[in-house]
């Protein structure tokens, strides 16, 4: 479930659910890039696919962590962006 | 064949879990997306295991994990969990889960292990349970384990202490058992299980048992349950109620096994006072 998907009611998401999604998006990284260590460990060489994955990945760590900042700038307003 | 139905909603875990699980030999996976697209497939066909995520977008996994042990009471599931729901996982556990992975870094590494130890737990009470739909009842088959063997063999002190350590680490399982179960005392010692100098160590590692259970805040007497290695098993499967079966076996059987039906069986005590 994404964080967007999370809270009831047009709440919007909890800081608790964005970050739920950057776990996700990590773990989810980490996997593809062992499985393509996994693979060139074997002698089998990466494809596209291979790459796009871990980048797609990449992708989705960034913009969980997108989510977690403005969240924290919410529940932390007089802090200000760095 | 093994079939594995995989309920996950997250498109990239779900394409990691089934590649990593498709790459042993046998191994196929059926995706559902949701609670109910779970239900269904495992109404139309037959799997051996199921992997159930937490979230889902119609409800969460752990009424998912409820309809299928209600629905397919066979079917062993492990549960996935997000890193730091890892009390969901323990009240999965509790629910009947076989056994749980948290989907941290890595964790596809983990998951086709658990998924075949699993397995292979799920095939032993398969097989402890044709054994007891071919004797008809229990009884039979507490005689037939009763009868005199053709060919006794000398227990081995040292690999029963090792599976006593087992259970005896696991105190949490003795509150779990015996918190308000009231059940008495009743310490079970089969005939034939009197080789030189094993009575001994088994009473040592009997008091040992009870020693552990009885530092437990709130504990009433252990109830402990001593018998051989395939009455164990049928033990296991079997018996109604809570009870610490400890399975003592001969040194020719596999110890390793032993080892973990005896984990199993503290399991299924500790799921069963739970339930």
């Amino acid at each position: 479930m994404a964080a967007g998907q999370a809270g009831s009611g047009g709440q919007g998401p909890s800081l608790g659910a964005a970050a739920h999604d950057l776990r996700s998006a990590l773990a989810a990284a980490t996997a593809y890039l062992d499985l393509a260590r996994e693979r060139v460990a074997r002698g089998e060489p990466l494809d596209d696919e291979d790459l796009a994955l871990v980048e797609k990945g990449l992708a989705r760590i960034g913009q969980a962590l997108e989510q977690v900042e403005s969240l924290a700038r919410q529940a932390a307003p007089r802090e200000g962006p760095r | 064949m093994t079939r594995i139905l995989l309920v996950e909603d997250n498109d990239e875990h779900a394409d990691i879990v089934t590649r990593v699980l498709t790459t042993r030999k046998g191994w196929t996976v059926v995706r559902a997306l949701t609670v109910k697209e779970g239900l269904l497939h495992a109404a139309l066909k037959p799997f051996d295991i199921a992997i159930v995520d937490y979230q889902l977008p119609d409800g969460d996994g752990l009424d998912l994990l409820d309809s299928l042990r209600a629905q397919k009471p066979g079917l062993p599931v492990v549960f996935l969990t997000a890193h730091g729901s890892e009390e969901v996982a323990m009240r999965a556990m509790s629910r009947g889960a076989a056994d749980y992975v948290v989907k941290g870094p890595h964790y596809q590494k983990e998951l086709p292990m658990r998924v075949q130890e699993v397995l292979a737990r799920a095939e032993d009470l398969a097989r402890v349970a044709a054994a007891v739909r071919h004797s008809g009842e229990v009884a039979p088959v507490a005689q037939r384990a009763a009868q005199p063997r053709p060919e006794p063999h000398p227990m081995d002190p040292k690999a029963l202490a090792r599976v006593l350590k087992t259970v005896v680490a696991r105190e949490t399982v003795g509150a779990a058992v015996f918190d308000g179960t009231g059940r008495p005392l009743a310490v079970q010692m089969p005939d034939g299980l009197d080789a030189p100098g094993l009575g001994a160590s088994v009473a040592a590692s009997v008091a040992q048992v009870q020693q552990a259970l009885r530092r437990v805040p709130g504990a009433g007497p252990p109830r402990v349950m001593l018998v051989e290695y395939e009455a164990g098993l049928l033990a296991a499967a079997t018996l109604p109620g809570p009870a610490l079966v400890v399975l003592l076996f001969d040194a020719s059987e596999d110890r390793g096994e032993a080892v973990r039906l005896a984990r199993e069986a503290a399991q299924r005590v500790w799921e069963a006072s739970r339930a």
